[in-house]
Parts: structure tokens; C-alpha cells; sequence
């Protein structure tokens, strides 16, 4: 037995993680749940006090971007930490420590917290569209500003939730930490959402995007540096 | 040292109040805040960044004296934020008749208050001294990200009510004669401040680390 | 092409309680260390500091193999470990839990070598069924067997003997048996029957 002891490659131990916590969140649905019901809770809200008709047709794109990211970012706030808060609680990151890679369980729980925001998209925003009457111009742009900006988010609070999943006071911690790290991605989804109420083409939303990729790029690669000195800890 | 740095503060009230002349362009009196208002911006973000360098220092080198400086910068930069704040809004009062605008450089250094004070939190909840310094230098790392973002990219892409900065987009210096030496003369001497402040709390921490074999 | 773990001078303190100091000592396959001492001496302190976990206030511990010496937080994949405070994913199933770590560790999950390993454990019946039925012995069993099913160099077992039968405790004997034979194996007790597994000891007072 040597020091080259055969390990998995990393796509397939990412592959493992990921499918573990998804088992683990379909038996509980704790996180899901959590979720979901913030989202919906603030939807129904937002739609019965304000509803379509109380705002002006001209600022209707701004404020229905501004409070569907709104929607989004504490529903994510609500549930995305419990993937690592748990196996903190649980006692069971030590056993996971030694067994996977820390790049391996960054990325398994990046997927997870990814997957999972996704299906609540996939169910809140058809229902925020209808519900608040957005007008969608170009819906291929909307489509691709939600997907990007999410990919966004959860890269942001990833590693965030790592953090505060050390910490204590762990459920106001999270928001606490997130929102300023998120704002400049908030600021320019909100402004690429707005545009595609009006009929653009995909290079006018250009200046968002670029913002929303480099935004996410930048802190991808930030978190992969520094997730296995939070995690390790 | 400190007398030099009083002095020097006390010429630049002398110079910003009597010396240079109120800019035009402006309501009354009001540009003379620049003379303030800039400078305490500026070392907001020379504190952000400082705080930065000692938790990347941190991270590499595991030595806590680092974490120590990274946490005095830290607490610093915040009471440098509230200020810039402060007469920021104060300027906006007067200027545009409203405290507060939303405006990007409004934005962006309320923002970077939200790092400083998110940043203090996190210390503050955390017992364990190991634990305590990785996690906040990550976080402090981790938040170069967002806060190059706002300081640089922000206000250069979203129109601002702010009045054009120092190196604006033409990149030609608009300030002149009295009132350029007034700004660069308060601009030495708020930094010199902030260093004398930020390596006198050092000095006091690592005494008190030395002695009681722990800080905050 | 065998390990050895190695600690130099370790000294640890609590505040102004010292645990212990200049602590030092090499395993090498095949040696069995018993750390005794009663509840509060420093025994789960030091097996963290061990397997790299906990950071010494001095001293150093250090893994060669072939001559290239590594820290222990380098080398969490030769590393078996079973110890009170870790726990099991409780939703999850007997059979789940080591599939998971296997496939972590690469090792071909061939459904029969999974089986053989549980019953192994005498944990075949309840294999699929979700720990958080188990009782506290059968989870027990199933933390040694996932600490040592990978055939790790280097086997950390603090009181591997709690909350287990006659049977239980015949499972651990197996196990450090087998792990003498193939590698370094440390035990933390204050159970002075388990004292006898080892061939070095290391006692630390209150």
C-alpha cells in the first residue's frame, strides 16, 4: 500500500458527491421545501399587494426584474447553505473530509445547490410571469439572462454557505454574508432582465452579460482557490 | 510623528476653508468637500485593500499576526466607510437637495460598508481563533471580487450623477492651481493619518496578543 | 514501500491546561500504539493531531514514504478513521453509506464485495435499512467497517469498543489484527483490556 493509492478521478468523485446529497435532500426534502415555500409565500404576496396593475407600463420591466431577483436571491438565501450546514450539524463532513477531494465536494455541492435553484425557476418564474403580467419581448434573452444569472448566484453563495456552515449563528449569517458579495451581479441581472421586456437582440444585452459572465467567472475560480481552506478547517 | 500628521490636517482646513478658491460649477461653497470627502474615500479603499494583502499574507503563511492586521484595517476601513458616507450624503444634500440617491458611487461604497461590517460579524461569531482567522481572510479575499467590481466597473458602465472623478474619461486632470494642491496636500495627509492609526492599533494588538495570548 | 508516521516533540495546550508535551515517537507497519488514559487526558486531542485534523501548539507530525515526507493533512486518503463524534448520513442506508465512501475511493463496487463486507460487519440483515434505525451498536460496527474497509496504511480507532456486545468487540479484534498485519494502527482507549493489542503505549496523565 502506497502513498499513490488508486483514488477516483475527480469528474467521477464530483459525480458521487452530487448524487448523494441529491438522494439525501429526495428522502428529507428540507432544502427543497425550504425553498420552494419562501419563493411561493413571497410570490403570492408580491402578486396579491402590488399585482400587475398598480404599476405604470413604463418602469413595469424594472421593478418585476427587481423583485423577481428579489424572489430568487432569498429563496436561495433560505436553503442553499444547508448543503454544507448539514454535514457540519451531522458530524458527517469528517468522514467526508478524508474520503473525497475538497475541489471534488466544492463542485458535487455547486451541481446540487445549482440543480436545485434551477427547479424552482422552472417553476417560480412562469408563475411570476403570468401572475404579474411581465412582458417578455424576446423570451430566448429572458430564458438565457435567468439561467446565467442563477449559475451566478449559486457560484457567489457557494462558498458562502461553506463559510457560515462553520461558524455559528449560521442562518442570519448567511444573507448577511452573501448580499454584498452578490450585489454587482444583482445589479446587472436585474438590469438584463429589464431589457428583455422590450424586443432586443442578444448583443443590447451584451453589456449585462459580460458583467453576469466575468461576475461568475471571477468568483468561480476564487472559490475553487480558497473552498479547502474553509473546508479543511 | 503625530505632530507632524496634526499639523499637516490643520494646514489642510486652512488650505480647504481660506487658501483655495469654491470650484465652479458647484452650489456655494459645497466643492470644498471634495477636499474631504475624496481623500476619506480613498482610504476606505487603500484600508480594503490592506486588509486584503494581510489575509492573502494570512492564508499563505498561517501566521496570525497577519489575520491580527487584516482585522485592524478591517475595523479602520469601516469607520472610514461611515465617513465617506457621511459626507457624501451630506454633499448630495446640498448638490441635489436629497440625502440619498442610489446613485453607482453611492452605491458601491455603501457596499463596501456591507463588506466591512459583514466582515466584523463573521469575526464576531466565531470562538476559535484558528478558525476565526481562515474563515475571515477567505471571506476578505473572497470579497476583491465584488468590490473591484463596484469600485472600478460599476460607475464606469452606469450613468452617475457623481461628479466626474479625479481621472475622469477623458483622462485629463480638471483640477488646477490652488484647489489641485489644496486636494493633493489633504490627500497626503488623510493617508499619512490612516497609516499612523493603522500601525499604532497594530502595535497596541500585538502587545495585547503577547501578553494575554489572544485577540479579536 | 511501507509508511511511517511520525510525531516530534508535540506539545498541545488548552488554554493554560497543558495536554501533553514533547511527545515523540515513529510507527512503522505492523506497530499497534495504544494511547491510554482516562476520560480528559488529551487521548481524541491527540489522534486529531495525528491524522492532521487539529494543529499543535508545537511540534510536528509527518508520514515518509520512500524517502518524501508529507503532512498529515496531505494524506487523508491513506487514512482510516473511526471516532465518537463522527456520525453516518442517517437517511441514507447501510449499503448506501459504504457504497458512497467506496465510490469516493475508487474502489470497483462489484455488489458482492459490498455484501461480503457488511456481513463482514454483521450488518448483512439491516443492509438496507436506514441507519437512523440502526441501534448505537450496529452503527458502531459500521463506522469501523468504513474506516477500514478501504485498507487504509494508517487506522485511527478512539474507543473502538464502545457500545458493543461480545460480538462487536470480536469484530474490532478482526480488524486490528488484519490492520497489524498490513499497516500502522493507533487506538485511543481507556478500556485497560484493549491495552493488550498494543506493542507500544503511550500513557497520558490528567
Amino acid at each position: 500500500m502506497n502513498m499513490e493509492i488508486k483514488k477516483s478521478p475527480l469528474h467521477h468523485e464530483i459525480y458521487v458527491v452530487f448524487i448523494k446529497d441529491v438522494k439525501s435532500e429526495l428522502r428529507t426534502k428540507v432544502a427543497a421545501n425550504a425553498i420552494l415555500l419562501f419563493a411561493l409565500t413571497t410570490l403570492f404576496l408580491v402578486s396579491y399587494v402590488i399585482g400587475p396593475y398598480r404599476i405604470a407600463p413604463a418602469d413595469q420591466p424594472y421593478i418585476l426584474s427587481a423583485w423577481l431577483w428579489i424572489i430568487f436571491f432569498f429563496s436561495a438565501m433560505s436553503g442553499l447553505s444547508r448543503v454544507f450546514v448539514k454535514e457540519e450539524e451531522t458530524n458527517t463532513s469528517i468522514a467526508l473530509q478524508l474520503a473525497a477531494r475538497p475541489e471534488a465536494v466544492f463542485l458535487g455541492k455547486f451541481l446540487f445547490n445549482l440543480v436545485l435553484m434551477l427547479g424552482i425557476a422552472l417553476i417560480i418564474t412562469p408563475l411570476y410571469v403570468i401572475l404579474m403580467e411581465f412582458p417578455i419581448g424576446s423570451v430566448y434573452n429572458f430564458c438565457l439572462i435567468i439561467f446565467l444569472g442563477l449559475v451566478g448566484m449559486t457560484t457567489g453563495v457557494t462558498i458562502i454557505g461553506a463559510i457560515v456552515a462553520k461558524a455559528s449563528m449560521k442562518g442570519t449569517l448567511f444573507p448577511i454574508l452573501s448580499f454584498p458579495i452578490i450585489i454587482p451581479l444583482l445589479l446587472a441581472v436585474i438590469e438584463g432582465t429589464s431589457m428583455t421586456s422590450r424586443s432586443v437582440s442578444f448583443g443590447q444585452t451584451m453589456q449585462a452579460t459580460s458583467v453576469i459572465i466575468a461576475f461568475t467567472g471571477a468568483m468561480f475560480v476564487l472559490s475553487l482557490l480558497l473552498f479547502d481552506k474553509v473546508w479543511l478547517e | 510623528m503625530k505632530i507632524v500628521i496634526f499639523f499637516w490636517l490643520l494646514m489642510v482646513c486652512y488650505l480647504s476653508f481660506l487658501y483655495s478658491p469654491p470650484a465652479a460649477g458647484f452650489i456655494g461653497e459645497s466643492s470644498r468637500i471634495v477636499f474631504f470627502h475624496v481623500p476619506i474615500a480613498w482610504v476606505t479603499v487603500l484600508s480594503f485593500l490592506v486588509a486584503m494583502i494581510q489575509a492573502i499574507r494570512f492564508l499563505k503563511t498561517k501566521d496570525p499576526i497577519y489575520d491580527l492586521k487584516s482585522a485592524v484595517a478591517c475595523r479602520q476601513g469601516f469607520l472610514f466607510a461611515i465617513l465617506a458616507t457621511v459626507t457624501g450624503s451630506v454633499f448630495a444634500r446640498v448638490m441635489w437637495q436629497s440625502f440619498w440617491n442610489w446613485d453607482p458611487r453611492e452605491t458601491s461604497i455603501t457596499i463596501l460598508l456591507f463588506i466591512y461590517a459583514a466582515y466584523l460579524i463573521l469575526r464576531a461569531s466565531i470562538e476559535d481563533p484558528q478558525r476565526r482567522a481562515v474563515l475571515s481572510s477567505v471571506y476578505a479575499t473572497f470579497s476583491l471580487v465584488p468590490a473591484l467590481f463596484l469600485i472600478f466597473i460599476v460607475p464606469r458602465i452606469y450613468f452617475s450623477l457623481h461628479p466626474d472623478t479625479l481621472i475622469n474619461v477623458q483622462g485629463k486632470i480638471q483640477m488646477y492651481g490652488r484647489i489641485l494642491f489644496t486636494f493633493l496636500f489633504s490627500l497626503g495627509g488623510f493617508t499619512a493619518l490612516y497609516f499612523w492609526m493603522y500601525t499604532l492599533e497594530c502595535r497596541i494588538e500585538q502587545m495585547i496578543y503577547r501578553k494575554e495570548g489572544h485577540y479579536e | 514501500m511501507s509508511l511511517t508516521l511520525q510525531a516530534e516533540n508535540l506539545c498541545h495546550r488548552f488554554g493554560k491546561i497543558s495536554l501533553f508535551s514533547d511527545l515523540s515517537f515513529a510507527l512503522g507497519k505492523g506497530d499497534v500504539l495504544v494511547i491510554a488514559g482516562p476520560n480528559g487526558s488529551g487521548k481524541s486531542t491527540l489522534i486529531r493531531i495525528l491524522s492532521g485534523f487539529l494543529n499543535p501548539t508545537m511540534g510536528k507530525v509527518s508520514i515518509t514514504e520512500d524517502g518524501k515526507t508529507f503532512g498529515p493533512r496531505h494524506c487523508f486518503h491513506v487514512i482510516g478513521m473511526c471516532t465518537p463524534e463522527m456520525r453516518l448520513y442517517e437517511e441514507l442506508t447501510g449499503w448506501e453509506n459504504l457504497d458512497f465512501f467506496a465510490r469516493l475511493r475508487g474502489i470497483k463496487d462489484a455488489p458482492d464485495r459490498l455484501k461480503q463486507a457488511l456481513s463482514f460487519a454483521g450488518l448483512e440483515q439491516a443492509r438496507h435499512r436506514r441507519v437512523k434505525v440502526y441501534s448505537s451498536g450496529m452503527k458502531q460496527r459500521l463506522k469501523l467497517l468504513l474506516a477500514f474497509f478501504h485498507a487504509p496504511p494508517i487506522l485511527y480507532l478512539d474507543e473502538p469498543s464502545s457500545n458493543l456486545d461480545e460480538d462487536g468487540i470480536k469484530l474490532v479484534s478482526e480488524i486490528i489484527q488484519s490492520q497489524h498485519e498490513q499497516g500502522i494502527t493507533v487506538i485511543a482507549t481507556n478500556d485497560s483490556s484493549e491495552y493488550e493489542y498494543g506493542n507500544k503505549k503511550i500513557s497520558l496523565a490528567p
